[in-house]
């Protein structure tokens, strides 16, 4: 496969280069999908993210500046992408009082054996309510203050804090359960 | 972002492992978007534009302005008609005519009112058209004035006729 440079690479897309814009594809993909597993529910709407993510890229390359790594500006584009998914879904950031990670989340004893690599991690932070991942996503992983999570979210930073306590909790539970069997 | 922030255990689990990923995708393919997601692009890629473009509405714009300047620049213009140069022809000395009234003019009075008023009110006073003085003279109910330095004709009927008449006979 052939390898291009971050500006080769914009400028043969808004020259509406095929191979470039292949090229963009296949170098992305991979890294921008592992980041929208962490917002999705699941490998579907990941999918989904992932497409409407890329076509926004393209659309919008003609505002790429060069001021940073093209990486790090797919990665927004991406982000927000998940964003908007997420945010069509009704209170998506609420509180789950009754929620149980354990009621048939788990389709096999296998699951708590497995390793903590990534793919297990991935698996039990999907499992979480759409609000818990978001919060965690953006505070743990991403680096966001509340503050910045309560604006970005359009809820309160004690929303925020309180969704972000609920999600640790629940990844312990699922931990410590992991762990012990 | 900047500000330090409380990591838990928890926090740094996630992020360490998220953050030390391999470049190339696991082999189990968990990683790795289905090729239907490609082909979805592609075909977003290759779908002419609906409606009107940014570019095709700033355009539209540009050109109602413009039209519409034209043609308020247009109709603010006074309508010049073609100009004839007037013909000079040597101007004789115009002859002064008696003038009569001319239809714009106010018709003036046959003769000044002798009733009440003061001559000069009665004498700029225009009668119009259809008045009550006019038809007075049209009917004839005026009676003629007596020269300055004539004898004073009275009535044939009138009171100070009949006591003349008395004193002759």
């Amino acid at each position: 496969m052939q390898s291009f440079s971050d500006q080769e690479l914009v400028s043969g897309v808004l020259q509406g280069s095929s191979t470039h814009q292949t090229a963009l594809y296949r170098q992305f993909s991979v890294p921008m999908f592992r980041v929208l597993l962490r917002y999705a529910k699941d490998r579907a709407e990941a999918e989904d993210m992932l497409q409407d993510g890329f076509v926004r890229v393209y659309r919008d390359m003609g505002q790429f500046r060069g001021e940073g790594a093209l990486g790090g500006w797919i990665r927004r584009i991406m982000v927000n992408t998940a964003l908007s998914h997420l945010r069509k879904q009704r209170d998506f950031v609420r509180d789950v009082p009754d929620f149980n990670v354990f009621e048939s989340k788990f389709h096999t004893e296998e699951d708590f054996a497995s390793n903590l690599d990534a793919q297990t991690l991935m698996s039990y932070l999907q499992r979480l309510p759409p609000g818990y991942r978001t919060v965690f996503n953006f505070y743990a992983i991403e680096g966001f203050s509340h503050e910045e999570i309560a604006e970005q979210l359009g809820i309160s930073i004690g929303t925020s804090k309180s969704q972000l306590f609920k999600a640790r909790e629940f990844l312990k539970k699922i931990l410590n359960k992991s762990f012990i069997s | 972002m900047t500000e330090q922030q409380a990591q838990s255990p928890i926090d740094d689990l996630f992020q360490k492992t998220f953050e030390n990923l391999p470049d190339s995708p696991a082999e189990s393919g968990w990683d790795t978007p289905s090729d239907r997601v490609w082909q979805n692009v592609q075909t977003n890629l290759s779908k002419p534009k609906k409606g009107w473009g940014t570019q095709s509405l700033v355009l539209m714009a540009a050109l109602v302005v413009t039209v519409a300047a034209g043609l308020y620049w247009m109709f603010s213009q006074p309508i010049k008609t073609p100009v004839t140069q007037p013909v000079v022809t040597p101007v004789e000395q115009p002859v002064v005519a008696p003038s009569e009234p001319s239809e714009n003019q106010p018709v003036a009075s046959p003769k000044p009112s002798t009733s009440t008023g003061s001559g000069k009110d009665a004498q700029s006073k225009p009668v119009p058209r259809n008045s009550t003085e006019e038809q007075k003279a049209k009917s004839g109910d005026n009676t003629a004035q007596p020269l300055p330095g004539s004898k004073p004709t009275l009535p044939p009927n009138s009171t100070e006729a009949q006591k003349k008449k008395g004193e002759k006979n």
